[in-house]
């Protein structure tokens, strides 16, 4: 389903690599967790993924869904069945999550020339997922995420990740912030999406998340490389040690 | 159709004369001022006009209009609903044929002045011929001064003026003019909404509305100006306050050529409040000037602007944002704020705020923005599978958004939504990514 080869990828027109070398490849149906210090690049290589224009990819290869997609624009991405749940989710005003949601349903059908739903289907279906995830209906009537609280953000993620039903989704530190029926919440509407075809990447700090959502495998990111992969266990590890033992061991 | 050329001042006569005393007096001294000074700038109103590009005005033969008939239901451009009231004003002419209203409200020309003949003393108080060249421009051009009353009724008062320029063969000037006394305590919704049914004219409009709002009174004045993109346009209205009067104003401009928005309420009662919020949209070589200015005359009174542009192509906008509190207006409150949405590297927005204060218990604030397009807010978006391009309508949509919302009444919001999608699309956007 994914497959990354040696991805290096800096910020357009500097002269830093930030990802420097990735290699990871992820079959359908499986739960990789990546962990990795601040500033490892996590996040670089979620927006990467997803197609974020600040970065340039210098070499290597995202293949995704059969298809080479270093170059696709970002909605083309989302199509084929990729979706981002951001760190830090933009506030966006005057736009709400139904009007949003309701346009990109609109144009993945239409990109695979199907027959959108209308206005009442999509309202039926908006609103049960609404409810399943468990949000405040006041806050969809709100501007998308405009004066959300921390886990309300990261809630109205899994919304949108429940709606768009995508192929891969990448969830990038949705855990951060969270209190513990959050959490629940969150993990529990991750799980209810888990199916032989859909895979995810869990970007996390914590092994709590991980109780709830279990991994086939965890990786460690340091400073752009992906330098130790393992099992779930390898996380419990992390949790009680750190990331000490292994970078030292790296010899650098 | 008589034609006019407002650079040769000294060949003009004057198109009307008046069988009221008072509207008289105000054309003659308009027609006198007008005469001396000409189209503006002069030295004495530079300031005024400091950004205005008055291209060709002057060399531009403009004819003044004949009455014309006109037919709402073959316009569906023109916004009318069942909900609203409606007094059309036709190129500057009252149309009593289509305009339907309740008996709360007396319509009067001011030539055949009767229940109304009363604030025919009143009128050109507020509007002031001498406050500049337009102003005199309209008392002296204006063919059909209508006066308006509105008194306190049961049902919620919807009324809407609809004031338009039909097509003709050539460039038309034409100059309306209304007075409105909203009587005490009655509570009313007034739209004002210009639309422009010719799209290549230059033409030139200049409406001045006077507004007189009696005690007690609560004025939502919801104003659209749906302009075709060449013509000129300057507006003046002059709302007068008096105690315990609210004035919550909302306006939506699409710009023309040339564009003056010209606002200024004196809150001359306690406890009175005016609100003046917008949201305006310019494009190509456009200019859309807001001239917004509130004058706290007495204690206890709050005012608020708050505007928000949109500026594409190598348009320009200006935001003069003023407030004066005279002396023992004490315990104002008066905030300001002008936010731009820049689509393009080659538009511009000056912003002058301007606060005049000679009392000493007064909380002001004011504030001015412009940013681009914020590429995380695309991104994200584009993250959902949103192409680039409707990405950015969706962001610009959402930055007028809060003001459309603010008109408060379905049916315009409609409206409003449905124009500006359909502007978006020829919004020149350019260099900002
Ligand atoms: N757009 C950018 N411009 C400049 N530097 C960037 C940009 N994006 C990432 N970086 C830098 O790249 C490095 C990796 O950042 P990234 O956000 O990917 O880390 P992370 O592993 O997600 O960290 P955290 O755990 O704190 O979220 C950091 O040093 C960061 O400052
Ligand atoms: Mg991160």
């Amino acid at each position: 389903m994914l497959e990354i080869k040696n991805l290096k990828a800096q910020v357009v027109d500097s002269d830093d690599l930030i990802l420097k070398g990735i290699n990871l490849s992820i079959n359908p149906g499986e739960v990789h967790a990546i962990m990795g210090p601040n500033g490892s690049g996590k996040s670089t290589l979620a927006n990467v993924l997803a197609g974020k224009p600040d970065y340039e990819i210098t070499d290597g290869e995202i293949h995704f869904m059969d298809e080479m997609i270093n170059e696709f624009p970002p909605d083309e991405r989302s199509h084929l069945g990729m979706f981002l749940a951001f760190q830090y989710p933009a506030e966006i005003p005057g736009v709400r999550s139904y009007q949003m949601l309701k346009s990109s349903l609109d144009s993945k059908n239409e990109y695979f020339k199907k027959q959108k739903l209308s206005v009442r289907e999509f309202s039926k279906f908006y609103d049960q997922k609404v409810k399943d995830i468990g949000i405040d209906t006041e806050l969809t009537k709100r501007s998308l995420n405009f004066g959300f609280s921390g886990g309300e953000k990261k809630k109205n993620e899994i919304l949108q990740l429940s709606i768009l039903e995508p192929k891969l989704a990448i969830l990038d530190e949705t855990d951060s912030g969270l209190d513990v029926d959050a959490l629940k919440a969150v993990s529990d509407g991750v799980n209810l999406m888990r199916s032989d075809d859909r895979s995810f990447i869990i970007v996390t700090h914590y092994q709590r998340i991980l109780n709830y959502i279990e991994p086939d495998f965890v990786h460690i990111l340091v400073n752009g490389e992906i330098v130790k992969s393992g099992t779930k266990e390898l996380a419990l590890d992390i949790e009680t040690n750190g990331y000490e033992n292994i970078i030292s061991s790296l010899g650098k | 159709m008589k034609e006019i050329e407002f650079k040769n001042i000294s060949n003009l006569s004057k198109p009307e004369i008046f069988t009221n005393k008072n509207v008289n007096l105000v054309n003659n001294l308009g027609w006198e001022s007008f005469t001396k000074t000409g189209l503006p700038p002069n030295p004495e109103t530079s300031e005024l006009w400091k950004y205005t590009n008055f291209h060709n005005l002057g060399n531009i033969k403009f004819f003044l209009p004949q009455k014309k008939t006109f037919d709402p239901n073959d316009n569906s451009g023109v916004f009318s609903s069942k909900n609203f009231q409606t007094i059309y004003i036709v190129d500057g002419f009252y149309d009593p044929e289509i305009s339907n209203f309740s008996d709360n409200v007396i319509v009067e020309k001011s030539n055949e002045l009767s229940k109304l003949k009363s604030l025919s003393k009143n009128f050109g108080e507020i509007a002031k011929i001498n406050e500049n060249e337009m102003i005199a421009m309209n008392s002296a051009f204006m063919l059909d001064p209508i006066f308006i009353s509105i008194d306190e009724s049961k049902e919620e008062m919807n009324l809407n003026i609809v004031i338009l320029t039909t097509d003709n063969a050539n460039n038309i000037s034409s100059f309306p003019r209304l007075f409105i006394q909203v009587n005490s305590k009655s509570q009313t919704n007034i739209v004002e909404s210009y639309f422009n049914l010719s799209k290549n004219r230059n033409n030139l409009v200049v409406p001045v509305i006077e507004y007189l709002l009696e005690k007690e009174t609560n004025v939502c004045h919801k104003r659209m100006q749906m302009d075709s993109g060449n013509s000129f346009f300057f507006q003046f209205d002059r709302v007068m306050q008096k105690e315990m009067s609210k004035f919550i104003s909302t306006s939506f401009s699409l710009s023309g050529l040339l564009s003056r928005y010209d606002i200024h309420s004196d809150l001359s009662g306690i406890n009175s409040e005016c609100n003046f919020h917008g949201l305006y949209i310019t494009n190509k070589n456009q200019l859309q000037e807001n001239e917004i200015s509130i004058t706290h005359s007495v204690e206890k009174c709050s005012s608020d602007q708050m505007f928000k542009g949109i500026l594409a192509g190598k348009s320009k906008a200006v935001f003069s944002g003023k407030v004066l509190v005279k002396q023992g207006a004490q315990k104002t409150r008066a905030f300001q704020k002008d936010l731009n949405f820049l689509l393009s590297k080659d538009c511009e927005v000056d912003t002058k705020p301007s606060l005049e204060i000679y009392a000493d218990d007064v909380e002001c604030s004011h504030g001015a923005t412009a940013g681009n397009m914020d590429k995380n807010m695309l991104f994200y978006l584009q993250s959902r599978g949103i192409n680039n391009e409707d990405a950015m309508s969706m962001l610009i949509r959402g930055f007028a958004q809060e003001i459309i919302d603010e008109f408060e009444d379905d049916e315009i919001i409609e409206f409003l939504e449905n124009s500006i999608d359909k502007s978006i699309p020829s919004l020149e956007i350019q260099g900002i990514m």
